[in-house]
């Protein structure tokens, strides 16, 4: 992971931080299944600057944007580049203190304490993943406060009180415009580095689409680029939703047309169909028609 | 060419223009009307890639020949093959998607700049067919073979090209002022009349009699009230020509109505959504939390016994989050004249809240009022129970006066009689309470004062406010000109809203409407 973060043209200094920071804070030998190994590289120099440097400096990061930003993608990098366990919570309407921390549970004729992903990821100096945290009402996340500022502690009514691990991080994301999300409180917003995440260029999903399907043609990464692009402006016009402006569906469907379909059935299962709006469909398969031939076949936009 | 044609047309246009903000001119179709893919690119593609101004110049120059259509039919093949070759570049896809292009003796190089075109387009044009380009042809062109060349035998090829100028709007034809009917009629006259003009009356006549004791006193003694859901049937006899005038024109508003709702489709049904996701947040978060039995989760002391003596090992609690959505909407269009321009409108309105409403199974109920010689019409478009289906609300019509406060006041005894804990009332009104055919009056004598100006504001303000008091929650939606809001303010204090821009009605509304929810809690 440094060596594609030297490629991203990362600053050498916070390269060598990072390296220091492993040294640091090697990974219990029990916890390596827990490092991931990202299956998709997050692109953009500016973005890493900022999370690395927050990471280092001992602070946790909220990630906000919209569709398709790489929220996620980012935050699994992050884990890879430190080398820490990540312990991922996706977050919901009931999201609550016993869900987070843990609760009691009966074992063998006895009442005992089952450990939830918080605790378990502070007591393994883990990175949270604190996935769509606007999803929770912010009053059951007032249980986080402790955990998230200076004081970094958990305490368990009736159990004990820890330290966090001094390498535990918590990466939040949030999105807005979902049916259910909400603001987050002033509270909890003030106890992360937030970072807006920019949609992504066109250059950059490119790379993307390249790093991921080398075999594929250039000109039809571009087109497929372009294609994205269109969505997008079509959503932000509000001709259209965003459920078609969907950038796991687009690397779904080179995918597909790899394995066989052709371009026009895997851009409809991967993009087009995730509009549920019979009209809104027509528009989106107007987008595709006019940039891309749906007869196209594995062998026409790989290189053999 | 349905609307979604044309705004799919409007579409790939935008998109290949990648610019939003213009309403495109030429648009085409297929011959079964759905809108072509290919020309409709080529369309947006001129945008992009010339100056467009110079080139509406020439079809403003086109447009003042009766065959315009014919001559920018020619020049639109003329510049579909230079658009077709630049275009190519970023899209291969064309070639494959490109009909056979039409012959044609108007000759572009794609190294062209826009003026160039436009001056070979004149030039061609003035050579061939003689244009002079002021609506004059040359005298030697005036030949019956241009008459031949009609608009028809050169669409019969290409597809269908459509040049719109503008939106069209939905005026309303001349109609001037609403009438009151002449007091020479007696109760069951009227009774009548009404019966015919606004459907079955939906009380029994005692029951009527009933709610008019209990509701018409005050300030409306002597005044009648008539319910009515808008059946007709068999009642549906026109009595005189003026009763066909008057339906006729009816009807006509109705058909505007829903037209109105269909010309701004897209628009309409995203406001629904916007709508019904915040209202929907709203209630989510409004949740009321229930304790249910669990195997884990927090001890519950009172069952532990359980485990020990019955194995029994579900001695926690768990707590779940139940709906609290024990609420009703009722929704007051104010039906009077003075809305009669904009009865589209409120229709849509009306008809975006309570379908927003409907996703979110709340309840929601659609009523509209007006007033007649000393009756005050309640008319009722659906019930509560009709889930899903609100398209009767475009039967709004306006006419007559408003007696505000005493449809405020019948309104909230409908209301109150709701099944549901927490009621809210929202009313569509321009606050401009005037009642001509019937006084203030206290008793048989009196000759009364009018019920109008700050003695009908007043009265409506009472109203609104011992509603409050019953529990209602009542809000305005403020549907009338700047000039009236310090009467909105007096009537609703806080609680109203003024919908200044369309496309923030969902906010707006949704804003208010949650605050309210907020309330209940």
């Amino acid at each position: 992971m440094l060596d594609f973060l030297r490629q991203e043209g990362i600053d050498e200094a916070l390269i060598a931080r990072i390296e220091q920071f492993h040294r640091e804070y090697p990974a219990a030998q029990s916890d390596t299944i827990r490092i991931p190994s990202p299956r998709f590289k997050y692109y953009g120099k500016e973005i890493w600057t900022l999370a690395i440097t927050a990471i280092l400096s001992g602070e946790n990061i909220l990630l906000v944007g919209p569709k398709a930003t790489g929220k996620n993608v980012l935050a699994e990098n992050l884990s890879a580049v430190f080398a820490r366990p990540e312990w991922d919570v996706s977050f919901y309407l009931n999201t609550d203190a016993s869900s987070l921390i843990g609760t009691d549970t009966f074992r063998n004729g006895e009442v005992s304490f089952r450990k939830g992903p918080i605790f378990a990821c502070a007591e393994a100096g883990g990175f949270g993943v604190l996935d769509e945290i606007n999803m929770a009402k912010n009053e059951s996340l007032a249980v986080l406060h402790a955990t998230l500022d200076f004081r970094r502690i958990i305490d368990v009514p009736g159990y004990s009180r820890i330290r966090l691990a001094p390498a535990t991080r918590f990466i939040a994301t949030m999105n807005y415009g979902y049916a259910g999300t909400r603001e987050l409180n002033e509270a909890l917003a003030s106890r992360f580095m937030v970072i807006n995440m920019p949609l992504i260029s066109g250059e950059n999903l490119e790379k993307l689409l390249l790093q991921q399907y080398p075999a594929l043609k250039t000109e039809y990464a571009a087109q497929l680029s372009a294609l994205f692009e269109e969505i997008r402006q079509k959503c932000e016009n509000s001709e259209i939703s965003t459920k078609a402006l969907d950038l796991r569906g687009l690397l779904a469907a080179v995918k597909l047309v790899e394995n066989g379909l052709t371009m026009r059935e895997a851009l409809s299962v991967a993009i087009i169909n995730k509009s549920f709006d019979e009209f809104e469909r027509t528009l989106v398969e107007d987008i595709v028609s006019a940039r891309i031939d749906g007869r196209l076949r594995k062998e026409d936009i790989f290189c053999p | 060419m349905t609307e979604l044609q044309k705004r799919r047309a409007d579409n790939i246009i935008w998109n290949c223009a990648r610019d939003y903000s213009f309403t495109p001119d030429f648009k085409a179709y297929d011959r079964n009307g759905g809108a072509d893919l290919y020309w409709n690119i080529i369309f947006g593609s001129a945008r992009r890639l010339y100056e467009y101004e110079k080139l509406e110049e020439l079809f403003a120059m086109l447009d003042k020949y009766r065959d315009a259509a014919v001559y920018e039919t020619i020049f639109w093949n003329a510049l579909e093959p230079v658009l077709f070759r630049r275009e190519l570049v970023g899209r291969p896809v064309l070639e494959a998607m490109r009909p056979e292009p039409s012959k044609t003796e108007l000759k572009l190089e794609d190294s062209m700049t826009t003026e160039e075109i436009v001056a070979a387009a004149r030039r061609f044009f003035y050579e061939r067919y003689g244009l002079y380009g002021d609506g004059k042809i040359r005298l030697r062109y005036r030949l019956p073979h241009l008459r031949r060349m009609s608009v028809d035998s050169f669409l019969q090829r290409g597809p269908i090209i459509r040049h719109e100028q503008g939106l069209y709007h939905g005026d309303i034809p001349g109609y001037s002022g609403g009438y009151t009917l002449g007091s020479k009629l007696s109760e069951s006259e009227l009774r009548a009349f009404l019966e015919r003009k606004f459907g079955k009356s939906i009380y029994s006549p005692e029951r009527v009699m009933q709610l008019e004791k209990q509701l018409c006193s005050g300030n409306h003694k002597f005044t009648h009230l008539f319910y009515t859901a808008g059946e007709i049937g068999e009642l549906r006899g026109i009595y005189n020509t003026f009763e066909m005038h008057q339906r006729k024109r009816q009807e006509e508003v109705i058909a505007g109505n829903r037209a109105y709702y269909q010309n701004n489709l897209r628009q309409n049904r995203l406001l629904i959504a916007k709508l019904s996701t915040d209202i929907m947040n709203s209630v989510l978060l409004h949740m009321q939390p229930a304790e249910r039995k669990a195997n884990s989760g927090a001890l519950d002391p009172a069952r532990v016994w359980r485990a020990d003596r019955l194995g029994d090992e579900s001695v926690f609690k768990r707590i779940e989050n139940e709906n609290a959505g024990d609420m009703s909407v009722d929704i007051l269009l104010d039906a009077s004249h003075s809305q009669v321009n904009r009865t589209d409108k409120i229709s849509s309105q009306a008809y975006i809240i309570a379908e927003a409403l409907s996703r979110c199974r709340v309840p929601c109920r659609v009523m509209s009022f007006c007033s007649m010689s000393g009756f005050t019409i309640m008319r009722l478009f659906n019930d509560y129970s009709a889930a899903g289906d609100n398209s009767s609300i475009f039967d709004y019509y306006a006419e007559g006066c408003s007696r505000d406060g005493l449809a405020i006041r019948a309104a909230g005894n409908l209301v109150k009689q709701a099944p549901y804990e927490h009621k809210l009332l929202i009313v569509l009104s321009d606050v401009k309470p005037l009642d001509a055919a019937a006084k203030i009056r206290k008793d048989e004598r009196d000759i009364g004062v009018p019920y109008d100006a700050v003695r009908a504001l007043t009265d409506t303000a009472h109203e609104v406010r011992r509603l409050r008091a019953d529990g209602i929650s009542v809000i305005c939606i403020f549907t009338g000109e700047d000039d009236n809001l310090p009467s909105a303010k007096m009537v609703y204090g806080q609680d109203f809203v003024r919908v200044r821009d369309f496309s923030y009605f969902a906010d707006t509304v949704g804003k208010l409407i949650i605050n309210q929810m907020k309330n209940y809690n």
